[in-house]
């Protein structure tokens, strides 16, 4: 992987997070995709293993160091859903985008509700109802995944800058 | 040589010791670790401000008519002029009350700063917080311009700033924009070069205060309570006795202490009041904010 070229698509895709997600945001919440959970969930499924991991690692600290998670919550969630997604995705049928919609929707649901027991235990944050925020974060996870199929046409489309196989790799 | 092991590490290896130190970071107090959030902020702040400055230009060329200019008559305005004047005229009545009590105190005790003295800082939204579970905007204004943890922060209708945006030299102006304007919240935490504001609706906020009798209602009483944010853009008050003819409409302020607000200014108006069975000696409050929190593009940070 190229990891400067990397690095610049994910400044990319956090200045639109940070700048223009809320904007757009869906509903009185404003609720908004998650962007950086979806890069994450394409490397994972797209990308040489090891360096996927990595890569999204790295996603997650960008993630926690941008929002008002304990530090390390992301960054953790992040790696363990890639290192799920590299160990089961020989098992998936990659070429049909339900495959990939339906992933990026159990990813975000999961690393939203890891990050939000996480900020319970510690807390950083009341929550009075958990049956609200479930909410919110299942629409998020919605939102994210009906991206998911635009986000890996754009990750093919910039296979050769970033030194992603032009095909899924199978096998570890 | 044979046998001889690699002292690279295998990006398994790197993996796994990112792993262990995110689980690390996780254990250490959260106080510890928000100072390097800022870091990535100052990065990221000037691309954030730019991309959101950029597509607030898109939506506005939108909504105007096919002729290019902005009909002046859009069913909008009215709506956002009247809360500034109704925005206006309480906190004016909060200023009048301040200096009415300020004469009552000329004997010698210690006298407190009103709005107008009080440093205003200006600052900008440069972005929001990149989960949906927290109400936090960035600022981009840190330590190096003074701005503090703790301190309140205040923002205006968008229809005042539209086409106005400010500097520090227009003190007048940005005192007049003030008062049309309501807590919008308090900054969190404050780096060198930027800051974090938390919304009155961020499920972690807490600050006191007080409700009054609506303009219109010419009633005179007041009751204090504790206004806490819920998430998910909700806003409550508790401590509210229900014995407290409080009607919807009714305005809530952020009460002034020593520390954070001068003088008490408007948060909001009450959406909703109910008694509920489960604690029927306690009124249910919801609060509408004065201003819109997601459409806030500069604000103004009260120093004391």
């Amino acid at each position: 992987m190229r990891w400067f070229n990397f690095v610049l698509l994910l400044f990319v895709t956090l200045v639109l997070q940070l700048g223009v997600g809320r904007l757009f945001g869906v509903g009185p919440q404003r609720v908004m995709p998650d962007l950086l959970l979806l890069l994450a969930v394409v490397l994972a499924f797209r990308g040489p293993a090891d360096q996927a991991l990595i890569a999204c690692w790295i996603l997650g600290l960008v993630k926690d160091l941008s929002s008002q998670a304990p530090l390390g919550s992301y960054a953790f969630a992040f790696g363990l859903l890639a290192w799920a997604i590299v160990r089961l995705r020989e098992m998936f049928y990659g070429e049909h985008p339900i495959t990939l919609i339906v992933l990026t929707f159990l990813c975000s649901f999961l690393a939203e509700i890891f990050v939000l027991f996480i900020c319970s235990l510690k807390k950083v944050m009341e929550v009075e109802s958990y049956t609200s925020f479930s909410l919110v974060i299942m629409f998020s996870a919605m939102l994210t995944a009906g991206l998911a199929p635009y986000g890996q046409w754009l990750i093919l489309k910039l296979h050769r800058q970033l030194g992603l196989p032009r095909r899924r790799i199978y096998g570890r | 040589m044979a046998g001889r092991r690699s002292e690279r590490l295998s990006h398994k290896q790197i993996f796994t010791y990112l792993m262990m130190g995110a689980v690390v970071c996780m254990l250490l107090p959260v106080r510890v670790t928000n100072h390097l959030d800022h870091v990535l902020s100052v990065l990221v702040a000037p691309f954030s401000k730019g991309s959101q400055d950029m597509s607030l230009m898109v939506t506005d060329k939108i909504h105007q008519d096919d002729s290019g200019e902005v009909p002046s008559d859009t069913p909008e305005e009215p709506v956002d002029a009247t809360i500034q004047d109704t925005n206006r005229l309480v906190n004016i009545e909060q200023e009048l009350k301040y200096y009415k009590d300020l004469t009552d105190r000329l004997s010698g005790l210690r006298q407190n700063q009103s709005l107008d003295r009080a440093r205003l800082i200006v600052a900008y939204i440069t972005g929001s917080d990149s989960s949906n579970q927290r109400e936090v905007k960035f600022l981009d204004r840190g330590t190096r311009n003074q701005v503090e943890s703790g301190q309140i922060v205040i923002g205006w209708p968008k229809q005042i700033y539209k086409d106005n945006i400010l500097n520090d030299e227009e003190t007048d102006a940005i005192y007049e924009q003030a008062l049309s304007g309501a807590v919008v919240g308090r900054i969190s935490d404050a780096g060198s070069w930027t800051s974090s504001l938390q919304l009155i609706s961020d499920p972690g906020m807490a600050m006191k205060v007080a409700i009054e009798p609506a303009p219109q209602r010419r009633e005179d009483w007041r009751v204090k309570g504790i206004l806490k944010g819920k998430g998910l853009g909700q806003i409550s008050v508790h401590l509210i006795p229900a014995t407290v003819p409080v009607k919807t409409g009714d305005v809530v302020l952020a009460r002034s202490d020593d520390e954070g607000l001068p003088m008490d200014m408007i948060i909001g108006y009450i959406s909703s009041c109910r008694r509920t069975e489960k604690n029927p000696v306690e009124w249910q409050i919801l609060v509408q904010p004065a201003v819109d929190l997601q459409n806030l593009r500069e604000v103004v940070v009260i120093k004391r």
